[in-house]
């Protein structure tokens, strides 16, 4: 029983596994910054529907959100500054959660707006997805150590 | 009577012997004034003798004499003699010296010599057989200095003995004697110091052109030492090798008054050939091979064939020499060497005079060579000190380079250290940092996602304002829920719900038309295009968020609707007030 205990807690703590959660979660943030990118209009509407964020900031939100999150959706997948990354995403993703559960309470029927603007509106479902990532983001936070492109080159470095 | 004749005879005898004396007086007064005036005008002492006896022997009626000029110190003298045999003459001539050391030195006799004149008798003569036996009677005096002088006479023709007249007589004469003897002594004295004299001064001419042949000898050499200590002079501070030749060269030709003048010296070690010419002559050119060539010839051509150093040699033939375009009629040239590899030619022309070189004048060119030499090898020295001072500098350079290259280095190996330190610290850092998250870095991906989102939006053709445009814009008028409500109840007004139709189906006031921004151009089309313009609008309806009241009333005033209010407070306020909503 202990065996299988700590392989299941070796398999949990892999960094490969921390490697894959690392290249989802990069992917989907990478994913859901196309949409908003090509349509802030849209994006800003979203945020804007969530009744959180003061008028005069919510377009300036909607322009930096998007590139913030393909950044950092971008420097998880290549495995630079990583640890950096997956915070930012974590707190996005803390963000959200907060945003949804507001929304959620405060009965406002809108989508999330994660992906596009035409989304179903949002339920728990959608906040407890965002718990799940939250989840991968401190996984990856934790254990991730493989294929990270910094550490690979410092290393070198350091050696020589 | 008688006696009175006798007396008278007497007298007569008297006065006879009387005349006879005078008479007798008178003649040897004549004879001693006849004498005086022969003697007189004779010099020669010889001849004076002579004369002498004559005189002597003549009046006396004597027979035979001698007479004799002794010289005391020399033991010589002259004789002369009448009636005497040749044999009896040449035993006093021989006798001289003896007469002298017997009659006139002071150890010879008893009597103090003075200058009177003694009487010898035949019988105080002795048997010293000095004199021969006629001589009867021998005179003897003293003459001024060294000499002395005797008479030596025979018996009468009368055979009488000499009497005190003649006594006196002779003294008389010889008295004259000593005083023309004096006299042609002292003229022959006079006549031999004045020939000494003469010699003494040929001598001294001798001496004297002696002394200035040694005086021109010596100017010659003075000459000579002034033109070396010139050219010493001249050539010790040069040190520079075309001004040492040249200056030789002027100065060699300037002592010897030469109009044309050469010299060329080869270096064979150094390679290098130096020349100089002077006078009305082309500067020869001679290469290498070409001064080689020159310098066998010229030491073919010398007198003496060697090669040690310091040598210099005299070149018998000189034709060769314009050969090589040494257009100079040499007339006197040189071969020098300094050292085995290090030798020269010097050539001189005519001189002034056209006159021949003298010995002395090739003994001085010579010693200027040797001089010359010396400062040759003087300045070879300091040319190869100098190259290799030269050197020196060039390698203490080169090194001093290194140096700075090797400090350079070593402070670049220092700052590269540092540089590597620094940076495996950096590493170390980084390496450490890439483990944990870091502020830094979110602050630079939000500063990189600010900045390339503002850049994206405002090329990006979809982009939209940074801050909503309703900040920017005036504020719409408002109306507060009373006079809405009493609009709205009047029918005056129309209330336009401007949020979005979720929102509106939540809650909204009652009989509100609802024109979401999203959708302004249909929904006013089809529910407020009716409207008359002038009509009331009372648009409501925003949040934290979103003020789409503002944006609305704004169209609304674009489609010339004047009168649009926005609700105070909104839909809040409407609810507060307890006005109907659904």
């Amino acid at each position: 029983m202990t065996t299988s205990g700590d392989c299941a807690v070796r398999i949990f703590g892999h960094r490969y596994l921390a490697l894959v959660l690392r290249i989802y979660l990069g992917s989907i943030f990478i994913y859901a910054s196309m949409y908003k990118i090509s349509y802030p209009l849209e994006f800003a509407e979203n945020i804007a529907s969530y009744q959180i964020v003061p008028y005069w900031a919510v377009n300036l939100m909607a322009i930096v959100m998007p590139w913030t999150e393909l950044i950092c959706g971008i420097l998880l997948v290549v495995g630079l500054r990583s640890k950096s990354a997956v915070c930012m995403i974590g707190g996005m993703l803390v963000l959200f959660i907060v945003a949804i559960s507001l929304a959620l309470v405060r009965n406002i029927p809108i989508g999330c707006g994660c992906f596009h603007s035409m989304e179903e509106p949002m339920t728990w479902t959608t906040l407890l997805r965002d718990f799940v990532w939250l989840a991968m983001a401190f996984h990856v936070y934790t254990f991730d150590s493989a294929l990270q492109l910094e550490r690979r080159f410092l290393i070198q470095i350091k050696d020589e | 009577m008688t006696e009175t004749g006798s007396e008278r005879q007497h007298d007569r005898d008297q006065a006879l012997r009387t005349r006879e004396d005078l008479d007798r007086k008178i003649f040897y007064l004549r004879t001693l004034l006849d004498t005086s005036t022969e003697l007189a005008g004779i010099v020669q002492p010889q001849k004076m003798l002579d004369t002498f006896l004559l005189m002597t022997m003549g009046p006396l009626g004597i027979t035979t004499g001698l007479a004799g000029l002794v010289n005391v110190r020399l033991g010589s003298g002259h004789i002369t003699s009448r009636g005497l045999e040749p044999a009896d003459l040449e035993t006093v001539r021989v006798n001289i010296p003896a007469i002298g050391l017997r009659y006139f030195t002071e150890a010879g006799t008893a009597e103090n010599l003075t200058s009177r004149t003694r009487t010898i008798a035949r019988e105080g003569l002795g048997v010293t057989g000095l004199f021969p036996s006629p001589v009867q009677t021998l005179f003897l005096w003293d003459l001024s200095g060294e000499y002395a002088g005797f008479l030596a006479l025979g018996e009468k023709l009368t055979n009488r003995p000499l009497d005190d007249g003649d006594e006196e007589l002779l003294l008389n004469l010889i008295q004259i004697l000593k005083g023309a003897m004096n006299h042609a002594l002292s003229v022959l004295n006079i006549q031999q110091l004045n020939a000494e004299l003469l010699k003494k001064n040929q001598e001294l001419e001798e001496a004297m052109g002696e002394l200035n042949a040694s005086r021109e000898e010596l100017d010659r050499r003075v000459f000579h030492l002034k033109t070396l200590s010139d050219l010493s002079s001249e050539l010790s501070p040069l040190l520079d090798m075309d001004r040492l030749l040249r200056t030789f060269l002027m100065i060699s030709m300037g002592a010897l008054g030469v109009g044309q003048g050469f010299v060329i010296v080869q270096d064979r070690k150094a390679r290098k050939v130096r020349s100089s010419a002077v006078g009305p002559v082309h500067e020869p050119v001679l290469d290498g091979h070409g001064c080689e060539q020159l310098i066998y010839q010229a030491f073919d051509a010398c007198e003496i064939k060697s090669l040690a150093p310091g040598t210099v040699s005299r070149m018998g033939e000189l034709s060769f020499l314009r050969q090589h375009g040494i257009e100079i009629d040499v007339e006197l040239a040189f071969f020098f060497v300094i050292d085995a590899s290090f030798m020269g030619v010097f050539a001189l022309g005519p001189n002034i005079l056209a006159s021949l070189y003298s010995r002395e004048e090739i003994e001085l060119i010579v010693t200027q060579i040797s001089s010359f030499m010396v400062y040759l090898q003087n300045a070879r020295a300091f040319e190869t000190i100098g190259a290799l001072n030269e050197d020196l500098t060039r390698r203490n350079e080169e090194l001093r380079q290194t140096i700075a290259d090797l400090t350079e280095a070593r402070h670049r190996i220092t700052l590269l250290e540092r540089a590597r330190a620094h940076l495996r610290s950096l590493v170390q850092q980084e390496v450490e940092r890439v483990g944990r998250p870091g502020l830094l870095d979110c602050a630079l991906i939000l500063l990189l996602a600010t900045a390339i989102g503002v850049l994206f939006n405002l090329a990006a053709p979809q982009g939209i304002p940074l801050v909503p445009e309703t900040l920017l814009r005036q504020r719409s008028a408002t109306v507060n829920p009373q006079s809405a409500m009493r609009l709205a109840e009047e029918g005056v007004a129309v209330l336009v719900d401007a949020r979005p139709k979720e929102l509106y189906d939540q809650k909204h006031i009652r009989g509100a038309v609802n024109i979401p921004i999203s959708l302004f151009d249909i929904m006013y089309m089809m529910k407020l295009s009716q409207v008359d313009s002038e009509s009331p609008i009372v648009v409501y309806g925003r949040h934290v968020s979103r003020r789409y009241d503002e944006e609305l009333a704004f169209r609304l005033k674009q489609r010339d609707h004047e009168n649009v209010r926005i609700l105070e407070g909104g839909l809040q306020a409407w609810e507060a007030e307890g006005y109907p909503v659904q």
